[in-house]
């Protein structure tokens, strides 16, 4: 990476506050304490700035010392702390923060790994709070009730600004717990107070900002069951959506009687042996050999109404009219009326091996139908991620 | 010393064949050769089971009592060992043997890629000089010489597979399986959620939520 | 060759054995008893003596030993 970065001309950046040495094979190489250091100073709202190598390495010499079950040191040098300073692990390390064992937990104290929720949403919706109700404060909290997240204006009305050193003072001006690159404001509030430096609210239960606010059914644009299209029926199309048109209903009503031709439900997942997309898996020999080809799990049932046996090729059609070739596994672990494949194959189109298209020594050493080629149209209502796990198919002998 | 066994624990494989990768990794050993694999029994029915199956290293060896040159031996420890220099592969151990252990890889030699007859050697090696380059390309790695067990046991997961004096080994399941309780019952529904009363509540509570 | 004759209780013995061996001929015996053969191969070093042990046997087999116990996960949340 370092050479990476002298060659491109950045590696002065690139290691500006870290030591260069050199490893076993004589390559630079920047200090891996140093990197970590870094990652501290910068990581103040998700916890990870704690961690410092110097306390790692403490508790890996001290292993002995932390009961098994409840992970926490019992005397020793670590006395009090969680092993590995597990996430998040508040303020900086001068402040002993042990990490949090369980998140949310008001039975302990702040600095005990104990915590409640976060004021993330604003302080108020619709006129009601959304800080937590009187009494609901973690353990020896010196505020009892809901608060919101620590800044310069909460400490200075609190009456806890002066709590702050000079230092600290001068870099918590106009700032809040997450800017403050002192870490003052946290000390103060952890260590002197007990409470939580990003406040304390209710979980939120109410979405308001999602489409469904509290989560709903409704039926999938591709759904096997059109009585339940009319019931439940999906979102509205949006023309905006991520900055792009997006349909929902349009295109559930015009493929809602869709499953007379696709009456199966064709769903897709992972194999244990195998990575993601499965390219660096079934191009490891070792792992290739395990699973060979692509295939397709159908219950006997569906398999003896299609009339194909196990073993065989069949094809997978999808509404696209995509269509896979694939080896029959007739097994009852799927349901009648559900088809599985697993989605680490590429390297066959419809049917057709795609070797000769590989650059030479670069195809995988098992190749096999993707299954994303026959997954169909449809889009998460929030997130905008592509449903390509599950849609609908007819199966035949190949 | 005792003697050196393999024991798969059926309720714990969870057919990730990482045992079998294990041994490929650590051995060199070529596509279509597998020292170890894992069978799974009633694969998609409810209670199927998986084990991981290798050489068993017998006490009285089919493959020793027949092979025709008697290439097989066995170590002090219970291993059973052959000398592939003396192999002929006719594959007659293949014949005896009750677990396809012996294995007979293609290559581009008269007797395949990796010697005439390949099979697992519990990581002993084999009779070369130990840790020898010789050694390694004929038989694998010995690990047992460096005072390690089989790779594939020690990486094992779920320790479904476990490997060692059979002393040993013996004590470990059988505090496991007192441990468990249930034996082959620990599956399913009741395992997780309790059957026998929790089974009758439950379905007394959906009966009286039915009628209300 | 002798061409002595045989007396009655001689030929009696005779025939009586003579059934016996015929009854035999029936009968095949259903148990092979094979005969371990030598092991020809190279020899082998026993596993502490080629490698890192050097020869101490109390070494290697108390490394074996806590190798396998280490399988037992109940020993690591006790």
């Amino acid at each position: 990476m370092y050479a990476f970065a002298k060659k491109f001309g950045w590696a002065e950046q690139f290691a500006k506050n870290i030591k260069v040495e050199k490893d076993a094979q004589g390559w630079d190489e920047p200090s891996i304490e140093d990197t970590l250091r870094e990652i501290n100073r910068g990581t103040w709202t998700i916890g990870y700035t704690g961690q410092s190598p110097e306390r790692l390495k403490l508790h890996m010499k001290n292993m002995h010392t932390f009961d098994v079950k409840t992970l926490k040191a019992v005397g020793g040098p670590c006395d009090g702390e969680y092993f590995g300073l597990p996430w998040p692990c508040y303020g900086t390390p001068e402040m002993k923060h042990p990490g949090t064992p369980n998140l949310y937990d008001t039975s302990k104290h702040v600095m005990d790994g104990g915590g409640n929720f976060r004021a993330n949403f604003g302080v108020e919706k619709d006129g009601v709070s959304l800080l937590a109700g009187e009494g609901s404060a973690s353990k020896g909290a010196d505020l009892q009730m809901g608060y919101p997240e620590f800044d310069h204006v909460l400490l200075k009305k609190l009456g806890w600004w002066d709590e702050l050193t000079e230092a600290e003072k001068a870099a918590a001006e106009g700032k809040n717990w997450k800017t403050d690159p002192s870490g003052g404001i946290i000390r103060v509030a952890m260590v002197n107070h007990g409470c939580h430096p990003f406040g304390n609210a209710k979980a939120r239960a109410v979405v308001w900002n999602f489409p469904d606010p509290v989560p709903q059914h409704r039926e999938p644009i591709y759904s096997p069951r059109p009585d339940l299209v009319a019931k439940y029926p999906t979102h509205d199309d949006k023309m905006k959506f991520w900055r792009l048109p997006t349909l929902y209903k349009s295109m559930q009503e015009k493929v809602k009687d869709i499953s007379k031709d696709y009456p199966l439900v064709m769903t897709s997942g992972r194999l244990v042996e195998y990575e993601g997309g499965g390219e660096e898996t079934r191009s490891n020999p070792w792992l290739a050999e395990l699973q060979q080809e692509m295939f397709a799990e159908v219950n006997p049932k569906d398999a003896n109404d299609a009339g194909f046996r196990n073993g065989e090729y069949i094809w997978v059609e999808s509404p696209t009219k995509a269509r896979l070739k694939v080896r029959a596994q007739v097994t009852q672990r799927v349901a009648p009326g559900t088809v599985f494949l697993p989605f680490h194959f590429s390297g066959w189109w419809q049917g057709e091996d795609m070797l000769k298209y590989y650059p030479e020594g670069a195809a995988p050493v098992v190749r096999g139908e993707a299954v994303n080629t026959a997954t169909t149209y449809g889009y998460d209502s929030v997130t905008m991620m592509q449903e390509t796990k599950t849609t609908l198919c007819r199966v035949s002998k190949a | 010393m005792g003697r050196m066994k393999f024991l798969c624990d059926a309720e714990r494989c969870i057919e990730c064949n990482g045992c079998v990768t294990a041994c490929k990794n650590e051995h060199e050993v070529p596509w279509g050769v597998n020292r170890r694999r894992v069978v799974t029994m009633n694969d998609g029915v409810p209670g199927e089971r998986s084990i991981s199956v290798a050489c068993m290293h017998c006490s009285d060896a089919p493959c020793m009592a027949v092979c025709p040159t008697d290439c097989f031996y066995k170590t002090e420890d219970g291993v059973v060992l052959h000398d592939k220099d003396k192999c002929i592969g006719c594959g007659y151990c293949f014949f005896a043997c009750p677990f396809g252990a012996p294995q007979f890889p293609n290559g581009p030699a008269a007797f395949g890629a990796r010697g005439k007859m390949d099979k697992c050697t519990f990581c002993a090696g084999g009779p070369e000089e130990t840790g020898s380059a010789a050694e390694y390309e004929k038989y694998g790695s010995n690990r047992l010489a460096q005072g390690k067990l089989p790779l594939c046991a020690e990486m094992c997961s779920t320790k479904a597979l476990i490997a060692g004096d059979a002393d040993v080994v013996a004590n470990i399941f059988r505090e496991r399986v007192l441990r468990r309780g249930g034996g082959a019952e620990v599956w399913g529904w009741d395992a997780a959620y309790g059957g026998g009363e929790r089974k009758q509540e439950r379905k007394q509570e959906r009966k009286r939520e039915g009628q209300s | 060759m002798s061409t002595r004759i045989l007396n009655p209780r001689a030929l009696a013995v005779l025939a009586v054995t003579a059934l016996l061996g015929l009854s035999a001929c029936s009968e095949v015996p259903q148990v092979t008893v094979y005969e371990q053969g030598q092991y020809r191969g190279k020899t082998d070093t026993r596993p502490w003596e080629g490698g890192e042990f050097k020869g101490d046997r109390a070494a290697w087999e108390k490394a074996l030993k806590e190798r396998a116990r280490g399988q037992n996960e109940y020993n690591r949340i006790q």
